[in-house]
């Protein structure tokens, strides 16, 4: 008995095969468009999320290699980050909490803000004060690194960008005052005076 | 036979590829006020659809603009919220403040480029982010307005629209509403689906 099997294209499984492939190329070549769009959209999406579609325009200006700047203001003309979400005004400052306190304090001040108070440590700090009306004013405050501080301004129960902006406007100029001079050493002369 | 199926195969592929090949996934910008070479960048989550009815409120705003510009952060607040209302109130959207279906950001980087991280970190505790899994590391360039659309109640992001572009620094104060209208209208005429163009 022979168990070999003899492979022939006169075969009834090959001709039935060959009626499945045609069937089968008849279904998918239609779906070719399909498929060699989403192709188009892949290589496009390179530069963008798993599971989202990407359509561009113009030069490819979205890269996908390297890192942005730091959200975090360095140096000068450095971009400033300011993000306003559920009535919270954020942003940093490049000094330490205590610099940044007590400039926000002496801000408070100048806006003749009534019911000044707060405190601060190394890591954190807390101001608060109202407005003449009776507006709730508050300051977060929170040491990023040794010398950046994250600051949370919220004015009013749902949070004011227009006065948060004008609180954080006077906080830098604060900062940007030029500061007390130092108290010098006194001399021997005044020391016997 | 054979030759026949072997030449209606090979006919019938190049036709469906030849088809393809005249619709590349590409967008038209027309002209904007205040605006040169501006490139659009429009992610659209597959597996749902943005929708164009219910309610919208505000996300984040987040502004990268060099110190001292003398902007007014709030006036651009002002003007890019009126240009996103009309806008997705034209759609058949409505606005509300308390609960919204969807949440509407933006983040304008005049100063700096922004990465896709910092968008996404912005949202805080607001939406999970963590599985916005990037298929490279992205960042947009400097001079970028992006608007994000997420569902509030899952906290998906279904839609995000970039615009990349030169800004006319001595474009007149009086039509910056102007300029802030068009930027918005072109990212948004993309919103809920993009329209391709043919070449």
């Amino acid at each position: 008995m022979n168990n070999q099997c003899k492979f022939s294209t006169k075969h009834p499984v090959f001709k039935r095969l060959k009626i499945f492939m045609i069937a089968a190329l008849t279904c998918i070549l239609p779906c070719g468009c399909g498929i060699v769009k989403t192709a188009v959209v892949a290589t496009v999406a390179v530069v963008g999320f798993a599971g989202y579609a990407v359509y561009k325009t113009g030069e490819a200006v979205v890269v996908g290699v390297g890192r942005a700047g730091s959200a975090v203001a360095t140096g000068a003309g450095a971009a400033v980050s300011v993000v306003f979400i559920n009535g919270d005004f954020k942003t940093q400052y490049p000094d330490r909490v205590q610099t940044v306190w007590t400039a926000a304090r002496g801000a408070f001040e100048k806006a003749m803000l009534v019911k000044i108070d707060g405190s601060f440590d190394a890591l954190s700090g807390e101001l608060t004060a109202e407005t003449r009306e009776g507006t709730k004013i508050t300051l977060k405050l929170k040491s990023n690194t040794l010398q950046t501080t994250e600051a949370s301004i919220r004015v009013g129960m749902t949070g004011d960008m227009e006065m948060s902006e004008t609180i954080h406007t006077l906080i830098l100029q604060e900062l940007s005052a030029p500061s007390m001079p130092p108290a010098l050493p006194r001399t021997a002369q005044e020391i016997k005076s | 036979m054979k030759h026949v199926l072997t030449f209606l195969i090979v006919t019938i592929s190049i036709v469906c590829l030849m088809g393809c090949s005249t619709k590349p996934q590409t967008l038209s910008t027309e002209a904007l006020s205040g605006i040169a070479n501006p490139s659009i960048h429009i992610m659209v989550r597959e597996a749902q659809e943005p929708p164009v009815t219910g309610s919208f409120g505000w996300g984040y705003c987040l502004l990268k603009v060099p110190p001292n510009a003398g902007t007014s952060l709030s006036l651009i607040n002002k003007r890019l919220h009126s240009a996103m209302h009309d806008e997705l109130t034209g759609k058949g959207l409505i606005f509300t403040e308390t609960e919204p279906d969807l949440l509407v950001s933006y983040a304008l980087a005049a100063g700096s480029d922004i990465d896709a991280d910092e968008l996404n970190q912005t949202y805080g505790e607001m939406i999970d982010t963590s599985f916005l899994k990037m298929e490279a590391p992205m960042h947009y360039k400097r001079g970028v307005l992006v608007l994000d659309v997420v569902e509030r109640v899952s906290g998906t992001l279904l839609w995000r629209g970039a615009i990349m572009a030169e800004i006319d620094i001595n474009w007149p104060e009086e039509r910056k509403q102007e300029r802030c209208n068009d930027a918005i209208k072109a990212l948004f005429q993309h919103y809920p689906h993009p329209s391709p163009i043919e070449r």
